[in-house]
C-alpha cells in the first residue's frame, strides 16, 4: 500500500479515536474507473476504506459547510488548504473546529482527458510511479501520466498545503514559475477582441444548466444564488447567449479575489466547459492590483471586505 | 425476422435522410449528422440519452404581444421535425417507452412532445456486449436484446444485420429485405445468449420499491451517499427516463415568450414554493427524492421502475453517487439498520 494511504489512515484512526474530531472528509476508492470518491469516515474501524491517489481531484472543502455543526478532520492537497483558509475568513467555518491534514499534491489527473484517450471503462487502471497502464479489451497500454493532469494543476503554483495542523509527506517541488503560472491565460490575451468573445461564446454555449460548477466551487456557497433568485429575478433561464454569458461571467466575478484556482468547477462540469482562462485572469488582476493571493493565511482579511488608502483605484472615476 | 447487409441498411437510412434529419450517436451525445457512415455503435450507451430530441432542454410552448396592459397570443409554435434515430440501445428504448407514457399515454397529452416523437423513425441496435456500467439486466433480464418500441430493431451479426420491427412503419420499410434463414436465426440465438451474459450479476429487484420505500427516515442508509452528493442536477439531466420540467416567461420589448426548461428535483427551486415554504428543504431531501422517484414512487404509482439501468448517472456524477450500490444495499439492510 501506499505510504500516503497508510498514514492518513492512521491519523484518521488515531484522531477519531482520541475524540479530537467526529469526522474526517477524505477519498475513498471509486466504483468507476480513473475516480476516487469522496467519503466522510466517522468511526475508527471505517479509517481502511481511505486512500490517497492520483485520482483525488475534487477539492474536498467543497463539503466543509454541511459538517459544520461537527469537528471535522479534513485530508487537504494544495489548493483544498487554501479554499479552507477563505471558508475560514469568510466565517463560514470556524478554524478552531477543523483539523487538517495536508497533503502535498503531485498533480491530479483528469478524468474526462483520460476518458477521451481510453474510453468510460477500461479493464484495468495501474499507476507505477509517472506512467498510467491502462488495459482495454485485453490491449494494455502505458503513458506517461503528464499527459492526463488536469489543467489546473499543470499549472499549479500552491501543490504543498498552505494552512495546516499537520502534513502529510515532504513538500514537493513547485512545478511551474510565477509566469507558467499565467501561460494559459497569456496566450489568450494575445487573442484579438473578436477572438476572445468567440472562445466565451463557444464555451458558454455548451453549457447545460445543471450547476455543477456552482455546487463543486468551495467558495460558490450563498444561501441564494442570483440565478436563483425570482424577486428580483436577475437573469432568465433559458440557453440564450445573454443568459448564459451572464450566468458564467458574474459567477466569476463573484469569485474575483476568492477563486484559489483548484480547477474543480472545470473539472466537474458534464460538457466540458473550461474556465481556467478565466480564473486565471482572477487570480492575476487580485495579485497585480491589490498584491493579493486568494487564501494564503487565516489571519487576512478577504480581498473585497478591506481597503487600503493606497489601495489601486484606477477603476475609481 | 430479415436480413439485412450493412450497405443496405445505409442505404436505408441515407436514403430516408434525404427528407428527414439522421441522427445518431457522436461523441458522448446524440447528434445531426448529413449521413450514416457506419452501421457500428460504441459499447453501452452515450453520455447523454436522446430525450433532448424529443424532449428539447429549452422549448417554446407560445408567444405573446403585451400591448396597452392587454395580452395577445401571437403564436402556438408545435414542433414539427422528422428524423431517424440510429443506434438507440435497448434501455433507451424501454426509457422512451417509459417517456411515451408519461407524456401521452395518461390523462394529458402533451402535443409537444407528441408531435416531435411521431416524427422520429426509431432504429434500435442490440448490445453485443455491455459496458461495464450496464445493469439493465437488474429490471429486466432480456432487456439488451430487446426491441422495445423501436420502429426497426437490429442485431448486428459478423457481417450482416438481422432486423425486426414492432410497428407498421418499422414493417414496410423492411417488407423488401429476404427473411432469415435457419443458420442465421441460429447465430442470433448465440447472440442474445452472449449478449445476456456480458451483463453483470442480477441484483434482486422484487420488492425493491416496498424496500426503498420502507427506508425513506433512515438516515443511516442515505448518509453515506448524502455526504457526497454535491446537489447539482447532472444525475437528472443525463437520465433518458427523467422528464421534470419547468415554464418561464420571458418579454423582450413587449414580445412575449412562455417556455419550458428541463428541471432538476436535485434543484432548491424545484420544490420552493410561493410562501417561501420548501417542503424538501435541504440537499439531503433532494438527493434522496431522486432514488424515492426512480425506485420507488414510479413503481408503486405506475408499475415501473423510473430507472432502466443504462449507468449514465454512474458515468457522469462527480462525485461517484453510484444508484447500483443504492440498490444493492437496500437488499441488505433491514428498517433501521445500517
Ligand atoms: S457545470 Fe458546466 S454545464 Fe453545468 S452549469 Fe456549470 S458550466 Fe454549465
Ligand atoms: S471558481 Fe472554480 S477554480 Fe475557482 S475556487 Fe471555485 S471551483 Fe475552484
Ligand atoms: S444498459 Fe443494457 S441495453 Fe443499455 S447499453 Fe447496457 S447492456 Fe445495452
Ligand atoms: S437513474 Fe441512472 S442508471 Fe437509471 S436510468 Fe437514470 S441515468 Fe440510467
Amino acid at each position: 500500500m501506499d505510504s500516503v494511504t497508510s498514514q492518513i489512515r492512521e491519523r484518521a484512526k488515531a484522531l477519531l479515536s482520541e475524540g479530537k474530531v467526529d469526522v474526517v472528509i477524505g477519498f475513498t476508492e471509486g466504483t468507476i474507473p480513473f475516480t476516487a470518491r469522496p467519503v466522510a469516515v466517522a468511526h475508527p474501524e471505517e479509517v481502511e476504506c481511505l486512500v490517497w491517489n492520483r485520482f483525488c481531484r475534487l477539492n474536498l472543502a467543497s463539503y466543509l459547510r454541511q459538517f459544520k455543526d461537527k469537528k471535522i478532520g479534513i485530508i487537504a492537497k494544495g489548493c483544498d488548504t487554501r479554499s479552507i483558509a477563505i471558508l475560514c475568513t469568510e466565517q463560514q467555518v470556524n478554524r478552531d473546529n477543523i483539523y487538517i491534514i495536508g497533503i502535498p499534491c503531485e498533480g491530479m489527473l483528469s478524468r474526462k482527458t483520460l476518458r477521451e484517450r481510453f474510453g468510460d471503462t477500461p479493464e484495468k487502471v495501474e499507476i507505477k510511479d509517472d506512467i498510467i497502464e491502462v488495459t482495454t479489451s485485453g490491449k494494455k497500454e502505458s503513458v506517461p501520466i503528464s499527459n492526463f493532469l488536469d489543467t489546473a494543476c499543470r499549472f499549479c503554483i500552491h501543490p504543498n498545503p498552505v494552512v495546516y495542523d499537520e502534513m502529510i509527506d515532504d513538500e514537493v517541488p513547485i512545478r511551474v514559475s510565477q509566469e507558467e503560472h499565467y501561460s494559459l491565460l497569456r496566450e489568450f490575451e494575445k487573442k484579438s477582441p473578436d477572438e476572445r468573445w468567440k472562445y466565451f461564446r463557444e464555451e458558454f454555449s455548451k453549457c447545460i444548466r445543471c450547476y455543477a460548477c456552482r455546487e463543486a466551487c468551495p467558495t460558490c456557497y450563498c444561501e441564494e444564488c442570483f440565478v436563483d433568485s425570482l424577486n428580483p429575478k436577475w437573469i432568465d433561464k433559458g440557453f440564450s447567449e445573454s443568459d448564459l454569458s451572464i450566468w458564467h461571467l458574474t459567477r466569476l466575478y463573484h469569485q474575483a479575489g476568492r477563486c484559489v484556482e483548484c480547477g474543480n468547477c472545470s473539472a466537474v462540469c458534464p460538457v466540458g466547459i473550461d474556465f481556467n482562462v478565466m480564473t486565471q485572469k482572477l487570480s492575476l488582476d487580485a495579485l497585480q492590483m491589490f498584491q493579493y493571493e486568494a487564501g494564503m493565511s487565516i489571519d487576512e482579511k478577504p480581498l473585497l471586505q478591506t481597503f487600503k488608502q493606497d489601495d489601486y483605484n484606477d477603476f475609481v472615476m | 425476422m430479415k436480413i439485412i447487409k450493412t450497405d443496405e441498411l445505409l442505404n436505408l437510412i441515407n436514403n430516408l435522410g434525404k427528407e428527414m434529419d439522421i441522427w445518431a450517436p457522436v461523441g458522448d451525445s446524440f447528434e445531426r449528422v448529413p449521413s450514416l457512415k457506419t452501421v457500428e455503435i460504441p459499447q453501452g450507451t452515450t453520455h447523454f440519452s436522446a430525450k433532448e430530441i424529443f424532449f428539447p432542454k429549452e422549448q417554446t410552448l407560445l408567444t405573446y404581444k403585451r400591448e396597452d396592459g392587454n395580452f395577445e397570443l401571437d403564436s402556438v409554435p408545435l414542433p414539427d421535425a422528422k428524423g431517424v434515430i440510429f443506434g438507440l440501445r435497448s434501455c433507451d428504448l424501454v426509457a422512451i417507452a417509459e417517456m411515451d407514457e408519461f407524456f401521452t399515454g395518461r390523462t394529458y397529452t402533451d402535443v409537444y412532445y407528441q408531435k416531435l416523437r411521431e416524427g422520429m423513425l426509431l432504429f434500435g441496435v442490440a448490445c453485443k456486449q455491455a459496458a461495464p456500467t450496464c445493469f439493465c439486466n437488474w429490471f429486466d433480464p432480456d432487456v439488451p436484446v430487446n426491441p422495445g418500441v423501436a420502429d426497426v430493431y437490429l442485431y448486428p451479426l459478423e457481417n450482416y444485420l438481422l432486423a425486426t420491427s414492432t410497428t407498421e412503419r418499422g414493417e414496410k420499410m423492411l417488407s423488401s429485405f429476404p427473411d432469415a434463414d435457419e443458420e442465421s436465426l441460429e447465430k442470433l440465438e448465440r447472440f442474445k445468449l452472449e449478449s445476456i451474459a456480458s451483463l453483470p450479476e442480477k441484483q434482486e429487484t422484487d420488492g425493491l420499491a416496498d424496500r426503498i420505500y420502507e427506508l425513506f427516515d433512515d438516515k443511516q442508509f442515505w448518509q453515506g451517499t448524502f455526504d457526497r452528493c454535491l446537489g447539482c442536477g447532472i444525475c437528472t439531466f443525463v437520465c433518458p427516463t427523467c422528464h421534470c420540467f419547468d415554464i418561464q416567461e420571458e418579454i423582450i420589448n413587449r414580445v412575449g415568450r412562455r417556455y419550458r426548461l428541463w428541471d432538476s428535483c436535485q434543484f432548491s427551486l424545484f420544490t420552493l414554493e410561493a410562501s417561501g415554504l420548501n417542503p424538501r428543504p435541504t440537499r439531503f431531501e433532494r438527493m434522496r427524492q431522486r432514488f424515492m422517484d426512480k425506485l420507488s414512487y414510479s413503481y408503486k404509482e405506475f408499475g415501473k421502475y423510473q430507472c432502466v439501468g443504462c449507468g449514465r448517472c454512474v458515468v457522469m456524477c462527480p462525485a461517484n453517487i453510484d444508484i447500483r450500490e443504492v440498490i444493492a444495499k437496500s437488499c441488505t439492510v433491514s428498517r433501521g439498520g445500517g
